[in-house]
């Protein structure tokens, strides 16, 4: 019989999801940010 | 060739000269190491564990974090009095400079090793006999490893804020293959092995010091490049 | 900005796949996939441990080669691509380092063991945190290329000496093993599985890095019009 390990098998691939899901949204969100900030500035710059 | 070897030796000489007239890098990691050993004395039990048996440990923790010591200290003075940006302006080969810087920290180092070793064996009690010139020999083998790697480390961590934090969080992943080989070498020295039980962990610290001292030398350029 | 916006805007699309077919793995490992007899369920972390630390190891071999290259062709595009390479690395080096004890604890019985792959995930975790570091405390951007180009050359060649002390001190110091971490032979579930989590691993880092490389392009020029301001 197979040992019971389960629980190890759900919290490995809960944070892997965590990690790796957390990290893809927060780079989308900063790199969102730092090109609406980059084209605010060019419009700032092309208005002087 | 040559003519590196001579400027590196001079290069040597002038910081050897400096340190000591100020002496403050050799005493701050002298006082560290004996420091760390007293720490290590009261941290263990004399009854359970006997001192051989962790002494090569010890000894290797000290000398680590004696070096960090010592190497942090000889940049930052560098940086202080401006006299690498003059050495730079000279048409002298970077990798003589390098060269240079290296045997000046291998000299700090040495000393503070050659300190510690006599302190180490006073608090621990451990009679060294006829494994000390098999020790010294591995220790300048493994030193001349960590400390080019601490050399060019600390020549790009003196250009940051935190110097005395970047140094190590940069330096420590590459002191552990020359510490692990060390200490592996000393226990058996101390267990009074023969050489062929050794030749693994000798070899892996003579490529080691092959391997980045050349290629740090080769890399000081892009460091100190303007 | 155009640039810029275009390589976030395919990074994206390529990540959202690579996601999906993350959730697609999942369900292949836990449905599909045989249950190993010795180890159980908690062997199935192997499908997502395995592509991770691949993931890992090439995200650092490839920053410490575009250094090499940018000390040699001084390109910032080198720069800027092995930086990206760099903090999705770091990503997938935490995955390796959560999903590597939680595994090893039911196993072998232990969070941590110093073991090869272990050992070595551990010090590619430093190198990279390491390199991160430096680069923060850099501020001069000819300054943060080269240094960060020669920790990355030194840190790809430390990898084949922590594997080989690691190695010399196994052999000469062999541990009690309960039980393999990987089966003798896969049978065929297994390895397939195995194999499409290994490409949905690389999709990930591919669509992560141009992500990334997007948000650096953006952020270099920004500074570029801040400076000529």
């Amino acid at each position: 019989m197979p040992p019971e390990n389960a629980g190890y098998m759900v919290a490995a691939y809960v944070v892997t999801a965590v990690i790796l899901g957390g990290y893809a949204v927060g780079l989308w969100v900063r790199a969102r940010k730092a090109i609406a900030a980059g084209q605010r500035d060019g419009e700032t710059a092309g208005r002087r | 060739m040559p003519d590196t070897i001579r400027l590196a030796l001079a290069i040597a000489g002038k910081d050897i000269r400096a340190e000591l007239r100020s002496r403050t890098a050799l005493l701050s990691a002298v006082v560290f190491a004996a420091l760390v050993l007293v720490v290590f004395n009261f941290a263990r039990d004399p009854t359970a564990i006997a001192a051989v048996d962790l002494a090569p440990s010890v000894l290797w923790v000290t000398f680590a974090l004696a070096s960090m010591v010592a190497l942090n200290r000889a940049f930052t003075i560098e940086g202080e009095n401006g006299a690498l940006d003059g050495l730079l302006l000279a048409p002298v080969p970077r990798g003589a400079v390098f060269l240079g810087k290296l045997l000046a920290n291998l000299a700090f180092v040495g000393t503070v090793e050659a300190v510690t070793l006599p302190l180490f064996v006073l608090f621990f009690n451990v009679d060294l006999g006829r494994a000390l010139p098999g020790i010294v020999g591995v220790t300048a083998l493994a030193t001349v490893g960590f400390v080019a790697v601490g050399t060019i480390f600390s020549a790009m961590a003196v250009r940051t804020r935190f110097a005395e934090l970047m140094l190590p969080v940069l330096l420590l992943p590459f002191m552990v293959p020359p510490l692990i080989g060390a200490v592996q070498v000393t226990s058996r020295l101390l267990a009074g092995r023969s050489l062929s039980e050794m030749m693994g962990w000798l070899r892996l610290l003579t490529l080691y010091d092959l391997v980045f001292v050349t290629l740090c030398t080769m890399a000081f350029a892009a460091v100190v490049e303007e | 900005m155009t640039a810029a916006r275009a390589l976030v805007r395919r990074g994206s699309v390529i990540t959202a796949v690579a996601l999906l077919g993350l959730c697609g793995v999942y369900a292949l490992a836990i449905g599909y996939t045989p249950i190993e007899a010795r180890q159980g369920v908690a062997q199935k972390i192997f499908y997502l441990h395995v592509p991770a630390a691949w993931s890992a190891l090439m995200a650092f071999s490839l920053v410490g080669i575009c250094g090499g290259l940018y000390l040699w062709l001084k390109d910032r595009r080198l720069d800027r691509f092995a930086a990206s390479s760099a903090e999705v690395g770091v990503a997938f080096a935490v995955v390796m380092l959560t999903t590597g004890p939680i595994w090893a604890k039911p196993i072998w019985g232990t969070w941590w063991t110093w073991d090869a792959r272990l050992t070595l995930t551990l010090f590619l975790f430093f190198l990279f945190i390491g390199y991160l570091a430096l680069r923060a405390a850099l501020h001069d951007p000819s300054e943060r290329a080269r240094f960060s180009a020669v920790v990355g050359i030194l840190g790809l060649l430390l990898v084949p000496f922590i594997h080989l002390s690691v190695y010399l001190f196994r052999t000469l110091h062999p541990q009690p093993i309960v039980l393999k971490p990987s089966a003798p032979s896969l049978p065929p579930e297994m390895l397939r599985t195995l194999l499409i989590s290994l490409a949905v691993f690389s999709l990930l880092y591919i669509g992560l890095v141009t992500i990334r490389y997007g948000l650096a392009l953006a952020e270099d020029e920004r500074e570029a019009m801040a400076d000529a301001a």
